[in-house]
């Protein structure tokens, strides 16, 4: 399709919304990914009344247990080692400042774009610990199982991972499960979807009766989803669709997956505001738990609560908006967050702060 | 050997005269006989502009200009976005030690071909050298006087509802160049800097006196930045479309990738104009007529009372266009 033709498609799929749109409906997009990119295209403004949009808990930044982020900092903090990270981790608030601060202390922290660069680094400085922060979802998960293996193979003894990586489905069955959580369907997320497929999602349809979609990522696409969804709610018939087939194969990537199973065993996790979701972590299998910094470097995990009056949980399990925080936009703004949706690229606060100011939208129709 | 720029050309001495001789006087014409502390200036009666500012792109050559030619550019620009006809530059240079000659030379060289071609001349100046590693080859200050005929005042502050915003051309072009450049992206054949002087083009607008709001070359920052603060300037809001921005194929294809937006992209050959809705599509025709116009496109308006940037997209859907933050891209200009 061009872009003449996505765009009479995306206006088709505007009207027939609004056509079938009768009573409030609340979807979820899971993905912080989603989130950002129906910020930035301005889909709320052609939404009818009747469709709210709320985010969920799958931007990897945001559910992060500050009892992590404060492990993680206190192992940078006593540089004996080199951290490597994705850039979004830079400017998480621990309790002793963010690692960009760290970094600025002296501390060595390196970002990178994937986990092998975490490898290049233990191969070219076999003098130094180089430890790769592993964060994010099943999307980011295998290139780390992958890193573990290579170093495996190549027999590099200093490189270990702070393992935080966590699995989707899990949590969106908590967070259904959950109290005071009013769901009526949810965007389901592609990238996460590209590597376990379909199957995952059945029980949220079969088990809650809520409607699922995976969509991808431009705004025709999510709002087919919406669409798709706001059908489904109409219908009373709870489904999940891959609308994003393109990318997204029932079975979902094999390779990935056997490279994940080969590697990780599930375990349990901590997420900002849904708590201990057991199993839904990747913990090192026995064979590779010599590749575990936690346990290598015996790295204390205490329990913490940082950032009073941050509302980052129940942000994350939609269940109030970024602008119901009473620190959003005035104590709390992209150069000086306090909580971690406001930091990443994929948080909805961020999101909110910079694209969705609803209030501000010029009235229709006037310059 | 290649000769190079030592500490003792900064001395003060025979190798500092020798230096400037050769090099800057070359460039810039003039007689080095008639050297004196200042340049003295006959100005015409009336308001006085004067501008400066200081240069560090890197790297120093790029395709479509350098240094020199930029920091000439950017001082008539900044004169011309008050509506002034420049009428003298000064340039100081930093230079590290180590710097080759040849490329010094170059640079002067291409300050004075600007000069040249716009009859604006360079009258006075300074040289200082570091040692190595206290500085980056050459940084260059430019200061410039320019006189504001009397019917103009070009201010946010005199920004209405309604009125009309023209850019002058596409955007982004050179903040894209620059970035391509260093990320090592092939452009030999593509986006050069926009790098250009546009007093001209702002003197054509002169004969609709207060028609013609405000002015300003979106340079670091980009559009975004400079229609963020005329909207908080003029406590205006103003829309913009996304459609009308005029970006080249190459530049839109390539900030795709490398995940930056065309609108908060430093340009340096291109002003955004507000311009009352009366005159706003004579004006374009105008611009458009002029060589530094030809792609100026009319992209918005100003409209309520809420001071912030809105971007209708080419969904039909509109977001807010947010205040550029942290780091944009060092060292652009
Ligand atoms: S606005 Fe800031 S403090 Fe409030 S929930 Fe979001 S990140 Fe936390």
């Amino acid at each position: 399709m061009n872009r003449d033709d996505d765009k009479k498609y995306f206006h088709l799929m505007v009207e027939r919304l609004r056509e079938i749109s009768k009573r409030p409906i609340k979807l979820m997009e899971v993905c912080g990914t989603h989130t950002m990119a129906i910020g930035k295209s301005g889909i709320r403004t052609v939404l009818p009344v009747e469709i709210e949009l709320v985010s969920g808990p799958g931007c990897p930044v945001c559910v992060t247990a500050d009892s992590d982020i404060d492990a993680f900092m206190g192992l940078a903090r006593d540089h004996r080692v080199t951290l490597v990270t994705y850039g979004d981790m830079m400017r998480v608030p621990g309790s002793a400042g963010s690692l960009a601060e760290l970094k600025a202390e002296g501390a060595d922290i390196r970002v990178a774009y994937s986990s092998l660069e975490a490898l290049a680094f233990a191969r070219s400085e076999p003098h130094k610990e180089i430890v790769f922060l592993g964060v994010g979802f099943e999307t980011t998960a295998p290139a780390t199982a992958h890193a573990v293996k290579s170093a495996v193979a190549e027999g590099l003894q200093n490189f270990s991972v702070y393992n935080l990586h966590k699995t989707v489905p899990l949590a969106i069955r908590a967070l259904l499960a959950g109290d005071g959580v009013q769901i009526d369907g949810l965007i389901l997320p592609g990238h996460v979807s590209v590597i376990i497929g379909e199957a995952p999602y059945a029980f949220i349809a079969d088990e809650f009766g809520v409607s699922g979609a995976i969509a991808g990522f431009e705004p025709p696409e999510i709002m087919a989803a919406i669409v798709r969804l706001a059908g489904d709610i109409n219908a009373g018939a709870p489904r999940i669709s891959n609308i994003y087939p393109k990318a997204v194969k029932p079975e979902g990537n094999v390779v990935a997956q056997g490279l994940l199973d080969e590697v990780f065993a599930p375990g349990d996790a901590e997420w900002r505001g849904l708590g201990v979701i057991p199993g839904s972590g990747l913990d090192f299998r026995e064979a590779f738990t010599s590749f575990d910094a936690a346990k290598r470097f015996a790295v204390e995990r205490r329990e913490v609560r940082l950032h009073r009056g941050c509302s980052c949980g129940e942000i994350l399990k939609g269940m109030i908006k970024p602008s119901d925080c009473p620190l959003f936009g005035s104590l709390c703004t992209p150069e000086r967050p306090i909580g971690p949706c406001m930091v990443s690229s994929e948080g909805t606060c961020a999101a909110y702060f910079l694209y969705n100011d609803d209030a501000n939208i010029v009235e229709r129709g006037r310059p | 050997m290649t000769e190079t720029i030592r500490l003792a050309h900064g001395s003060g001495g025979e190798m500092t005269s020798r230096l400037i001789k050769e090099i800057f006087y070359a460039a810039f014409g003039g007689d080095v006989r008639d050297a004196n502390d200042s340049a003295v200036l006959e100005l015409p009666r009336g308001r006085t502009a004067f501008t400066t500012d200081s240069y560090v792109i890197s790297p120093m050559f790029f395709p479509g200009g350098d240094i020199g030619k930029l920091a000439f550019c950017g001082t008539v620009n900044d004169l011309a976005s008050v509506g002034a006809r420049p009428i003298a530059l000064a340039a100081s240079f930093i230079i590290e030690e180590g710097t080759t000659f040849e490329d010094l030379r170059r640079i002067a060289g291409s300050i004075g071909e600007v000069s040249r071609a716009t009859g604006i001349p360079v009258v006075t100046g300074d040289t200082k050298v570091v040692d190595k590693g206290s500085g980056d080859k050459v940084f260059i200050t430019t200061s410039g006087v320019g006189s504001i005929p009397d019917d103009i005042d070009y201010h946010p502050r005199n920004i209405r509802p309604g009125d009309a915003i023209i850019v002058t051309g596409s955007i982004g072009d050179h903040g894209y160049c620059i970035t391509a450049l260093r990320e090592g992206i092939d452009i030999k054949s593509a986006v050069t800097s926009d790098c250009a002087p546009l007093h001209g083009l702002v003197e054509a607008l002169w004969p609709f006196g207060a028609h013609i709001r405000a002015a300003r070359d979106a340079t670091r920052g980009g559009v975004g930045m400079v229609l963020n603060e005329w909207a908080m300037q003029s406590s205006r809001g103003i829309l913009i479309h996304e459609e009308r921005l005029p970006v080249k194929d190459e530049v839109a294809g390539g900030t795709a990738l490398l995940g930056l937006e065309p609108i908060y992209l430093a340009n340096e050959g291109k002003m955004l104009i507000a311009v009352s809705p009366e005159k706003a599509a004579e004006v374009l025709d105008c611009i458009r007529a002029h060589p530094a116009g030809a792609d100026a496109a009319l992209i918005g308006n100003t409209g309520d009372d809420k001071p912030r940037v809105v971007l209708e997209t080419a969904w039909g859907t509109q977001r807010l266009v947010p205040v550029p933050r942290g780091e944009i891209l060092p060292r652009i200009c």
